[in-house]
């Protein structure tokens, strides 16, 4: 039916038209679906971004919040009923002098309760604010923590620095902040890893900040830590986060774990005199 | 230029040869719906070499189609089965691909002769298959769902079946067509389809290196 020359290449000439626009039209579809599925994961990967930088800035808030309410508790307790309990132990001492046999006796015992307050008040104030770090700095601190662990005789702890003037890498905030990593790394070692020695240096070099921290434990697999990530790191983590540090960690069970912390050094403008 | 069509036959044979090693090499650690292609490369394989046989005797080799086209039909629906992650959709890929396979073999007997291209059929089925691609791009993009590992083998699917639907659509009337005039849908044919085969190597590669 179709064997006249000219109807069949009309035909041929069709279908090869509509070859292509079918054609033309699968790859339109192709292409449409990649450009658009580039722009929703683009949009998705932006989103994820700002959820995450919320996210670090909730911690890094609850943190700053958390360090001021500490501060305001230990300056509370030392300030405040510190003095009261100071002017309490006075009174006391001033009774003590007069008044009958027995009443001496009882304000021998309330006088020995009321120093035990004291004593407890201030401990309490000085852990939740270490006076020595704003007094003496960074490292000084970092010298009593290594007096007070290597006094319980089954801990040994070595502390080791070149610095001699801390004011160039650290000003009171950072010192905080790299007290109370400090205490936790020592915290955990003892906890988790049962460690029986501790080096812990701090070093600068150059421009860089250097907290090295080594245990002799039972380590840990660093791989599996990310699903297993406790406070304690996280919190470490994000105070490296806000210092503008880096953080890493090696650990193999059985081997012990360290960690490197590297700060840049204050900008000038940053130091606090 | 027949001649040269018939080259070109066992230079696809080859190409299905050489691919169906690739695909079924670790076949095990294969995902369901790689191995599916797998089988699928394997079968058109199988296919082409029943037909060049055909071929070489003289014979008429569009049976081979019309079982082919079955087939493929079925290997496609079972691919899109297993990589949609929505029940409904895949009840209904059941149900369709049943009743579809029956009426193209109800076709085959009674409808469109075993000595021709079964156009009907194959527009029924490659059509079913472009929604079905379709479908899948449009799941991708709502889901972030594992899926996505097939995006490169389903475009070639759609390239593939759209263009095959054209010129099997139109396959009898071009038998009246003098050859030197079609040469160059059959051409395009066997480039698309090459296309087809690449893009299932490519995903074959990428696939085995997520893995
Ligand atoms: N020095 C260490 N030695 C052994 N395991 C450790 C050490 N430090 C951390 N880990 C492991 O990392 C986990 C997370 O620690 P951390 O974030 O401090 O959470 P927490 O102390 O609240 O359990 C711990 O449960 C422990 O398994
Ligand atoms: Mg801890």
């Amino acid at each position: 039916m179709l064997n006249s020359p000219e109807p069949a290449e009309n035909l041929t000439i069709y279908i090869a038209l509509i070859l292509f626009a079918v054609l033309a039209l699968a790859l339109t579809i192709i292409l449409l679906f990649f450009v658009s599925r580039k722009k929703i994961s683009q949009k998705k990967l932006e989103a994820q971004a700002l959820k995450l930088k919320h996210k670090s800035d909730l911690i890094i808030y609850n943190i700053e919040t958390q360090e001021m309410e500490r501060q305001r508790i230990a300056q509370d307790l030392h300030d405040d009923i510190g003095s009261q309990l100071n002017l309490i132990s006075l009174g006391l001492h001033r009774l003590q002098k007069v008044g009958s046999k027995i009443e001496q006796e009882e304000t021998d015992a309330i006088l020995l309760l009321t120093e035990g307050v004291i004593d407890r008040v201030r401990s309490l104030s000085h852990e939740l604010l270490p006076p020595i770090l704003e007094k003496f700095g960074l490292i000084a601190a970092l010298q009593e923590v290594e007096f007070n662990y290597n006094k319980i005789n089954s801990i040994q702890l070595n502390f080791k620095t070149n610095i001699d003037d801390e004011d160039i890498y650290v000003d009171l905030s950072r010192r905080l902040h790299l007290y109370r990593i400090c205490q936790e790394l020592i915290q955990n070692s003892l906890k988790h890893g049962k460690a029986k020695c501790i080096r812990m240096s701090l070093l600068g070099q150059n421009d860089t900040l250097i907290l090295s921290f080594n245990d002799d434990g039972v380590g840990f697999d660093v791989n599996k830590l990310d699903s297993g990530k406790g406070m304690g790191l996280m919190n470490i983590e994000n105070r490296v986060e806000m210092l503008h540090g880096t953080m890493s960690i090696e650990s193999e069970l059985h081997e012990g774990s360290s960690f490197q912390i590297r700060l840049p050094k204050l900008e000038k403008d940053e130091r606090d005199h | 230029m027949k001649h040269h069509l018939f080259i070109l036959g066992f230079v696809t044979l080859a190409a299905l040869g050489i691919l169906s090693t690739l695909t079924s090499l670790k076949f095990k650690n294969h995902e369901l719906p790689w191995k599916i292609i797998a089988l699928y490369v394997g079968g058109s394989f199988l296919a082409q070499g029943v037909s060049m046989l055909f071929w070489t005797f003289e014979m008429n080799n569009l049976t081979v189609l019309h079982v082919y086209s079955l087939f493929q039909f079925i290997a496609f629906s079972a691919f899109f089965w297993t990589t949609t992650q929505r029940r409904a959709k895949r009840q209904s890929i059941l149900i369709i691909t049943v009743v579809i396979s029956i009426l193209l073999i109800i076709n085959s007997i009674w409808n469109e002769s075993l000595r021709d291209f079964n156009s009907l059929g194959v527009f029924v089925s490659n059509g079913t298959i472009v929604v079905y691609s379709v479908l899948y791009f449009f799941e991708v993009l709502g889901s972030d769902s594992y899926t996505k590992n097939h995006l490169i083998v389903n475009a070639g699917i759609l390239l593939f079946m759209c263009e095959s639907l054209v010129v099997f659509l139109f396959g009898n009337y071009l038998k009246e067509v003098k050859f030197i005039d079609q040469i160059g849908l059959w051409l395009t044919h066997a480039i698309t389809y090459f296309l087809f085969l690449i893009l299932i190597y490519w995903n074959h590669v990428k696939l085995a290196r997520t893995r």
